[in-house]
């Protein structure tokens, strides 16, 4: 096979295989407390690493947090920050909104108490490894580029049989922004972008749905659909 | 000579470009807009109510706004603001014109800071209305005691 048939590819990678690893990935929240290898997670930032960016900045960086402590103090600020986000969309009655179709009274409560209380963010603290993705901020396109080395980082992860998810809840507000930086030393010229939860999965949760690829595609111009 | 609406033209132009990099998220990286401001001052107070007032007495003594209230609702978490002609609302009104939501509310954001600053309550704004017809805003916030998470 000639390289103009698969590009810069060393070897045949087959399509369906990279599609499968996307379409298969989920957020994984429920670990197994098992040690994930140092080699995996170089695995993972090396993934990281060959990410796209502006002007080749590579503005990531990376803090591998396995110290407990260290874990439950994100958990904390992650459990705090979803806790007031939530609290506010259910005294507004939005959340229930939100749920009307949940009609089981007793899942609905469940469901409601863990926004309220934020532990829908507390298993950051049990995750057994979390990849701080941090990034410097004199580069054109910070967030851009760190958010696509992020999604390498968790495509590469899922295809070495583990699981990861994102969880922002520690650096989106502000308020909890300073907290995080302050606990990992972030310096002047870099911000957090997020930790990613790393760790074998002990759930199995179904994909979510997606739009059809019809609602999201248009034609030269946006909201033109083919043919019109 | 800088004109009045100097301030007001950047202030817009700044949340705007906030906005279309944040989308919705915008509001998260706002909320402590207006600390630099309200510590410079002095807030006395040892319940949410008199942070409250305390914050209101000075905002009027600053002209920040010409009238402030609040009303509590029956669980005493939710607070319902009431803002009016206050100094953002020339602000809003082109946020609006250009299809940018209201998403901060230095005023509140203020008051917030120091009710958390003070007696250790969680606080977050839960939505913002603007009425520019009658020179008001609608701010919903909610103030509680939050617990620790606990692992295992």
């Amino acid at each position: 096979m000639g390289m103009g048939e698969r590009g810069f590819l060393s070897r045949e990678v087959k399509m369906d295989d990279l599609l499968e690893i996307m379409k298969t990935r989920r957020s994984i929240r429920r670990y197994k407390q098992k040690h994930v290898p140092d080699e995996l997670l170089e695995k993972i930032m090396e993934a990281g690493r060959w990410s796209p960016s502006g002007d080749n900045g590579q503005p990531w960086r990376f803090i591998v947090v396995r110290d407990p402590e260290a874990k439950k103090a994100l958990g904390k600020i992650a459990t705090e920050g979803s806790g007031r986000r939530f609290t506010a969309e259910y005294f507004t009655g939005r959340m229930q909104e939100r749920f009307e179709g949940l009609k089981d009274p007793e899942k609905k409560a469940k469901a409601f108490k863990k926004l309220i209380t934020g532990e829908v963010s507390s298993f950051l603290a049990n995750a057994p490894v979390i990849i701080v993705v941090c990034a410097k901020l004199d580069v054109w396109d910070v967030s851009y580029d760190s958010a696509m080395a992020t999604q390498n980082m968790q495509l590469m992860a899922h295809a070495l049989g583990l699981g990861s998810c994102v969880v922002v809840a520690p650096v989106s507000d502000m308020r909890d922004d300073i907290k995080t930086m302050k606990l990992l030393k972030i310096p002047h010229g870099y911000k957090v972008i997020t930790p990613l939860a790393i760790g074998y999965p002990d759930e199995r949760p179904n994909p979510r749905p997606r739009l059809p690829l019809e609602e999201i595609i248009f034609y030269e111009e946006f909201g033109k659909r083919r043919g019109k | 000579m800088i004109d009045s609406y100097y301030f007001r033209d950047i202030v817009f132009a700044l949340e705007k470009a906030l906005y279309y990099e944040r989308g919705r998220g915008a509001y998260f990286r706002a909320t402590l807009i207006g600390k630099e401001f309200i510590d410079r001052k002095s807030i006395e107070g040892n319940t949410a109510e008199e942070i409250i007032e305390s914050c209101f007495n000075m905002m009027r003594e600053d002209h920040m706004m010409k009238n402030a209230s609040y009303k509590k609702d029956e669980n005493g978490t939710l607070f319902t603001f009431e803002m009016r002609d206050c100094m953002h609302l020339p602000v809003e009104a082109i946020l609006e014109e250009e299809g940018v939501p209201a998403y901060i509310c230095p005023p509140i954001n203020m008051i917030l800071y120091k009710i958390r600053e003070m007696i250790d309550l969680a606080v977050e704004i839960a939505d913002i209305t603007v009425h520019q017809d009658d020179g008001r805003c609608i701010v919903r916030v909610v103030v509680f005691k939050q617990d620790s998470p606990e692992y295992t």
